[in-house]
């Protein structure tokens, strides 16, 4: 295989990465484990967007909400991490925290099974 | 899945090559280019189920046991009103990564579109009593970079 000497560690990736994913081999991962656990941290109402940030880390996206007409407009943090494993099946974790004039003010999180630690706090109810 | 390169071609054949001999030393089996996943009869949710009534294990026998959990804090009261309600969330997922697209190079960085098909159905109980839904799926392409 003849490769242009300053492409060459590119393609020599490239290539690692196309292996991994056609041999079914290989496990393709991105964003960071959203650390649920902390929620119970924080108070709703009273922590404030740097709280926020301290415990959870900085969000992989933002966008905003509004829950019903009477209900202002809330600013949304998402944290998220997605894992596929050889057969191509994917796993997903996701977490979007509430943000209201500067003050946390609630979230949604789930997550696959397999990505949950054990002492996943903020409740849940398992079956 | 095919893979095809945008100049020559010589180091994707290699790399095509390469892939057959490993998947056959390693025993791997190869990805899966397309498939379908079982997912809840989402339709049946709004007949069968009802809210503030059905218990859990209704909804486990409606749409099986579910993939994962997890939790949500919603404020309630309004505009002057200050207070949260909690709800266990179930959670039914039919995610799975079908194949790539051709890479192309944006400046310094190697793109690799991903085909993902996602869907995902969340659970919402007020304690041990069926609350409501939410059901979302995409049909976008996430990307792989290489740097």
């Amino acid at each position: 295989m003849c490769v242009e000497p300053r492409r060459a560690p590119v393609r020599r990736a490239l290539l690692l990465l196309i292996l991994a994913l056609v041999s079914g081999c290989g496990t393709m991962r991105y964003g960071v484990p959203p650390r649920v656990e902390r929620l119970d941290e924080l108070q709703p109402g009273l922590s404030t967007t740097a709280d926020v940030l301290l415990r959870l880390g900085e969000p992989r996206g933002r966008g905003a909400v509004r829950l019903t007409r009477a209900e202002p407009m809330r600013d949304v943090f998402l944290y998220e991490y997605v894992e596929a494993d050889a057969s191509g099946k994917a796993r997903l974790k996701m977490l979007l925290v509430l943000i209201r004039a500067d003050r946390y003010d609630g979230h949604l999180w789930f997550s696959d099974e397999l990505l949950l630690r054990p002492a996943a706090a903020g409740g849940g109810g398992g079956p | 899945m095919s893979v095809r390169g945008t100049r020559g071609g010589g180091w994707v054949r290699a790399a095509a090559a390469l892939w057959l001999a490993g998947a056959l030393l390693a025993g791997c089996a190869p990805a899966p280019v397309l498939t379908t996943g079982e997912f809840p009869a989402l339709a049946r949710l709004d007949t069968v189920l009802q809210r503030g009534r059905s218990t859990r294990a209704d909804v486990e026998r409606l749409l099986g046991f579910p993939a994962g959990r997890g939790h949500v804090l919603i404020p309630i009261g309004g505009l002057e009103g200050r207070g949260w309600a909690g709800r266990d969330v179930w959670y039914y997922e039919d995610i799975e990564a079908t194949g790539m697209d051709k890479a192309r190079r944006e400046g310094s960085v190697t793109v690799i579109p991903l085909r993902v098909r996602q869907q995902v159905l969340l659970v919402l109980f007020d304690g041990p009593r069926f609350d409501g839904y939410l059901w979302f799926s995409n049909a976008q392409r996430g990307v792989g970079h290489v740097r």
